[in-house]
């Protein structure tokens, strides 16, 4: 009996030895190939002179000037895709961040245009843009679809002790007021990281939605 | 063989409580199959395979309350290879410590097996709670380590009585 624990223990140290070089193998060479391959996107911030790079030949972030000669001013995944909002001299944008697996996570962050400082407003919550009257139109309690987190295990994992986010499908589209950050409405919609959401939200304003 | 005059197992090859470390120690080593796969090559993530499975049974399988504090962990570093290593070291730690007091001094060894019983009876109780992390990985996962844990419950307390009885 001492003997097979003796061995199960001694299973474990010897998976954790070998994780421990696999792992490694694994999860820097495969981070080394991913860098081989050139991936470039640039796209501007309306009314600003700021845009959004993403590259994998330089740091990705926020640049200000010129696309090929610019500066960069906040460095960091930002995504310009799903939506952004620039009110007055605040900038709010989806922060991409990778787990040590490449699992895409997503916050609402607030960027001062003119100082750089940012801050998180709602954490795993994806900006799909600005409705009629102003508020910020969100998708909270989601992971981004290219998780597969109805399937992905380690989404169910993640959510298991977030009430921030979920694996299944009760996400929720909030609107949120850029002057303070407050989520001022919410509605539940599983539909909310489809092209739906410009036809029911985007393009009305909150009391239309409320209504 | 190693004699001791503890009467849990001078005659049987396994007790309730090792069988419930053993338990735990596998269950542990489960998650990780799809964990290490997946750094190397992500799209295992994209659907559900054998090891997705082995992932969520390995993760009802094993404590509540572990589960919970290595899903925090997660969240808190977002990184699985923490995640990883927290799991192996929680098995290796339980292994190597229950190795000791399980088969240790007899009033040691009543104690843990006491505490192994009341531990499991607070797993199973808290599994029952209708929280939503109780429903993470489906209904099938929790069943099977809820089912699991009953059984570990069960020899545990029958060790017990029988100690009991030829005391």
């Amino acid at each position: 009996m001492n003997d097979s624990k003796f061995s199960l223990n001694a299973l474990l140290i010897v998976l954790m030895v070998f994780s421990a070089l696999g792992l490694f193998v694994t999860d820097k060479l495969y981070d080394m190939a991913g860098r081989m391959v050139v991936m470039y996107n640039y796209a501007p911030i309306e009314g600003t002179d700021l845009g959004i790079k993403y590259s994998t030949l330089e740091p990705s972030g926020i640049y200000r000037g010129p696309e090929n000669n610019g500066e960069l001013v906040a460095e960091g995944d930002f995504g310009y895709d799903w939506g952004a909002a620039v009110i007055g001299d605040q900038l709010y944008i989806n922060e991409y961040s990778m787990t040590s697996v490449d699992m895409t996570l997503c916050d609402l962050v607030r960027i001062d245009t003119k100082t750089f400082d940012r801050e998180v407003v709602q954490k795993n919550t994806i900006l799909r843009g600005r409705c009629r009257s102003g508020e910020l139109v969100c998708v909270g309690n989601a992971f981004l679809p290219s998780n597969k987190p109805e399937v992905n295990s380690l989404c169910k994992f993640y959510a298991m002790t977030s009430n921030e986010v979920r694996a299944d499908s009760t996400i929720r589209v909030l609107f949120i007021d850029p002057e303070t950050g407050k989520v001022v409405y919410s509605v539940a919609d599983s539909n909310a990281l489809t092209n739906v959401v410009k036809k029911r939200y985007l393009d009305h304003t909150l009391e239309e939605v409320m209504r | 063989m190693r004699k001791i005059r503890f009467g849990i197992d001078v005659r049987r090859a396994m007790t309730g409580a090792d069988l419930y470390v053993k338990v735990l120690q596998i269950s542990s080593i489960l998650p990780l199959l799809y964990i290490f796969t997946a750094t190397g090559y992500m799209a295992i993530m994209g659907s559900r395979n054998v090891l997705s499975v082995l992932f969520d049974l390995g993760m009802c399988a094993i404590p509540r309350v572990e589960a919970l504090a290595l899903s925090y962990l997660y969240r808190l570093t977002s990184s699985e290879i923490f995640v990883y290593f927290a799991l192996l070291a929680i098995a290796l730690a339980v292994g190597v410590a229950t190795d000791k007091i399980l088969r240790g001094a007899p009033d040691a060894s009543v104690k843990a097996h006491r505490i192994v019983a009341a531990l499991i009876g607070f797993d199973l109780v808290l599994r029952l709670i209708p929280l939503s992390f109780n429903m993470t990985f489906g209904l099938p996962a929790e069943a099977a380590g809820w089912i699991v844990r009953a059984v570990c419950l069960a020899l545990v307390i029958r060790d017990l009585k029988e100690w009991e009885k030829n005391k």
